[in-house]
């Protein structure tokens, strides 16, 4: 997918940028969602965020700098999660998050103009969101530049009350994991002595 | 809705109020075109107000306090006026959510207070989808004591000519840009800064309940305002924290903080 921004968001001096996390709390072996199939879906906006397809809850959620190259090396990447109300650590530790698929969506676009009273806002704050329900920008009539930023596995994890630090790696580390070495164990070992042991007499077995 | 209106509450008798709004207006980028443009991470403004109260009366005095002791950890809805805090135009009616950040007031030890109360805004609203995320309450619980060992100095001989009375917060709280989202109660404890000058006598009689009552271990009941003897807390005397000076007429000015042990 094309990261270029298109002129349908630059048109002005000003755009908006917003995120949107998935995390795969469940999968199968073939990497398609599990029996429970529950995907958690965060934005780092204030309010929540509809796309259209699915709504993402707001919450403190930063990531650090994503360097890419060319060389398919494994890049990482860490994420910071907002963690007081222990939900999340919660849901990492009652199940087997590691190994399953994250993604970070980057949305581009510019607020539409907005009028708050009697002033219209060139570039709206809230951009439409509605007045009689609960607080949520709808984006998906707006038009914007969506591409997915950084598409991985979700590493290592660890939690405080506070936050909950991941790491997520590109689906490229898959390239990288050592092959498994054959093992012996000791049952294995014993017979293949007792062969390298066993003295053959002309042809058949020494009695 | 659960959640609670403090707005008269709180802004009765208040007589100034010192706002700072900001945007979470991020960094400027250049992009292939040579235009250099204006990234707005997140849009919706942060207000952090601060209520000023003079010489406010001891009710008023109590009344602040119990909001501040029923909401210290939880987000609570002020209408501070569309002018301040426009976002009931912008989004949805009851959007206008604060948390509390700081109590700080102090008195001449004559039942009258001076002091503010610092609130930023909250983007916890009041709505199930929000509310559902995370349950909130503050519980605060003084132990309270019968001991009279520092009330009955305070009262007779060693009476301060100011106290500080303010809140230690240990709560976490959660943010998103630079407004505040919700907090976890970890427990409020009150603080109190004496001021005395004394004469040599009355002096020695603090020094000594000092040194007898300055360790870890020594609980003592201090009452709830910081002088007088109505209510009183388990309290210790904060570490290292008091000094003196003799000063040149013979008076011993002197300071102390005090923290309840719960």
């Amino acid at each position: 997918m094309s990261k270029s921004i298109t002129n349908n968001v630059r048109s002005n001096e000003q755009m908006a940028i917003l995120h949107l996390f998935e995390f795969y709390m469940d999968k199968d072996f073939d990497g398609t969602a599990g029996e429970s199939g529950e995907i958690l879906y965060f934005t780092d906006h204030e309010i929540f965020v509809n796309d259209g397809t699915n709504e993402y809850t707001p919450v403190s959620i930063t990531f650090d700098r994503l360097s890419e190259d060319a060389s398919m090396q494994s890049d990482s990447i860490n994420i910071s999660i907002d963690n007081i109300n222990g939900a999340l650590s919660a849901e990492a530790i009652a199940s087997e998050w590691r190994n399953n698929p994250c993604k970070i969506t980057r949305v581009v676009y510019t607020p539409p103009q907005e009028v708050i009273g009697s002033d219209t806002y060139d570039y709206g704050l809230t951009n439409g969101v509605p007045t009689t329900t609960y607080p949520v920008l709808d984006i998906s009539s707006y038009t914007k530049d969506v591409y997915d930023l950084f598409e991985g596995v979700i590493d290592t994890f660890s939690a405080s009350e506070q936050a909950l630090n991941g790491t997520l790696t590109t689906k490229f580390i898959h390239w990288n994991k050592p092959y498994p070495t054959r093992t012996y164990n000791q049952n294995e070992f014993q017979s293949i002595v007792d062969a390298l042991n066993d003295t053959l007499y002309w042809g058949q077995q020494k009695p | 809705m659960a959640l609670t209106n403090r707005t008269s509450n709180i802004l009765a008798d208040h007589s100034a109020l010192d706002i700072e709004e900001w945007h979470k207006s991020g960094q400027s980028v250049t992009f292939d075109s040579g235009k250099t443009q204006r990234i707005i991470n997140n849009t919706m403004p942060t207000i952090e107000m601060s209520i000023e109260y003079k010489n406010i009366s001891q009710t008023r005095f109590e009344a602040l306090r119990t909001q501040y002791e029923s909401s210290y950890a939880s987000i609570f809805i002020l209408n501070a006026g569309d002018d301040i805090d426009w976002r009931d135009d912008y989004l949805v009616n009851e959007s206008n959510t604060w948390g509390f950040k700081e109590f700080t007031f102090s008195s001449d030890a004559s039942y009258r207070w001076s002091g503010s109360l610092r609130l930023i805004s909250s983007v916890f609203f009041d709505f199930t989808e929000y509310q559902s995320l995370f349950t909130q309450s503050s519980n605060y619980a003084p132990v309270t004591t019968t001991d009279t060992s520092f009330s009955s100095l305070l009262t007779n001989d060693v009476t301060p000519y100011k106290v500080d009375y303010e809140y230690i917060n240990s709560s976490l709280f959660s943010v998103i840009g630079n407004s505040m989202r919700f907090g976890k109660d970890k427990s409020l404890r009150k603080k109190w800064t004496l001021y005395w000058i004394l004469s040599e006598s009355n002096f020695l009689q603090l020094l000594t309940f000092y040194r007898k009552r300055g360790g870890i271990m020594s609980e003592f009941g201090m009452p709830k305002l910081g002088f007088g003897n109505l209510g009183k807390t388990n309290a210790i005397f904060m570490q290292d924290s008091f000094t003196y000076q003799k000063r040149v007429d013979g008076l011993y000015s002197c300071q102390a903080s005090i923290i309840e042990n719960l």
